[in-house]
């Protein structure tokens, strides 16, 4: 398993039984301004038995989506994409510039310090807590 | 908000994946430029600057800008693209860096105020300059930049805006001088900078 800073990475713990776990690293949200309702956080999912990611809740929002950004012709969308398949032993990293959690409806301006709170819901491990740093506006990685 | 750009949008999609793959643009001087297909790009535009006062093509002559269009309620590719944009200019020599203005435009001026823009722009740092206005003016600047932006509709009545992602360069003149694909490395950006003479 990757190297994980431990400051951010406060606990992946499975739903109580003895279920395969899902290494979480490099995880980190964007600040936000205190006019923006939506937020985006990034990191990296690796299960050694293969899963799913079906879903994300998070305390500071009212709802997380899973978003592709795409690109066709130079023109960037943004896609919602319903689950994401992890392969066995293989990382996924949601980064900028591809797939991302999406927040919706940001209770409170994400501070550069902060640290933000997810919910990950995957399909054989269960739910798995996690808290990533929040990094100012400008950064574009996790270590910035 | 009506778009009838549509076209026009694609045209300058291919133009610029032309630019990108590395086809000539072929330059003349003056405000705005043909690009190699015989299309226009950039020309007079006026604006609002964070403080609500109007600012035109005009403001920046003496100057490159680095123009980037997108909207502050975009949370991935806008943030990711304006900080390279930052960085960038922040890599390059003392003198250069005086010569070059990052300016982000919004396509989503009904969200993006002139407040709004001109705070988002600042916490990229490197004086970057943000713009909105009328939906009028906005249509006009994205028309003449050829940017293609649809609202795109997201969960909960919410919406994104699809749009043209890509970094113009123009010249101390006005003209056009090229285009920067997004994802471009900020080291990248800083070197086309100084190849277009910054």
């Amino acid at each position: 398993m990757r190297l994980v800073a431990g400051f951010f990475w406060l606990a992946a713990t499975a739903a109580g039984h003895a279920a395969p776990a899902v290494a979480v690293s490099d995880g980190w949200a964007r600040a936000t301004l205190p006019h923006q309702d939506e937020g985006v956080a990034y990191l990296t999912l690796r299960s050694a038995g293969g899963d799913t990611l079906t879903g994300v809740d998070s305390p500071a929002a009212g709802m997380v989506m899973l978003h592709q950004t795409t690109q066709k012709n130079g023109v960037s969308s943004m896609e919602d994409v319903d689950s994401l398949a992890l392969p066995a032993g293989k990382d996924v990293a949601l980064a900028p510039g591809g797939t991302h959690l999406m927040l919706m409806d940001v209770k409170h301006a994400l501070k550069p310090g902060d640290t933000l709170r997810l919910s990950l819901h995957f399909s054989k491990a269960g739910d798995v807590s996690v808290s990533v740093p929040v990094l100012p506006v400008s950064a574009t990685g996790p270590r910035k | 908000m009506k778009r009838p750009h549509y076209l026009i949008g694609a045209m300058a999609a291919v133009i610029v994946l032309a630019g990108l793959a590395g086809a000539a643009v072929l330059l003349r001087p003056g405000g705005g430029s043909r690009a190699g297909g015989g299309v226009q790009i950039g020309g007079p535009f006026a604006l609002l600057n964070g403080a609500g006062k109007t600012v035109t093509d005009r403001d920046f002559h003496g100057r490159f800008m680095l123009v980037y269009f997108g909207y502050t309620h975009c949370p991935d590719v806008c943030p990711t693209t304006l900080s390279d944009m930052a960085t960038a200019v922040d890599k390059l020599p003392k003198a250069s860096r005086a010569r070059v203005v990052p300016v982000f435009i919004t396509v989503d001026p009904a969200r993006d105020t002139p407040a709004i823009i001109g705070d988002y722009a600042q916490a990229f740092g490197s004086e970057m300059v943000g713009l909105t206005g009328s939906d009028a003016a906005v249509a006009a600047v994205e028309a003449e930049y050829h940017v293609y932006a649809a609202k795109h509709p997201l969960a909960h009545g919410d919406y994104g805006m699809d749009h043209s992602s890509i970094m113009y360069v123009m010249g101390p003149d006005g003209g056009f001088l090229g285009v920067i694909g997004d994802g471009t490395k900020p080291a990248e950006i800083a070197e086309r900078l100084l190849a277009f003479g910054a």
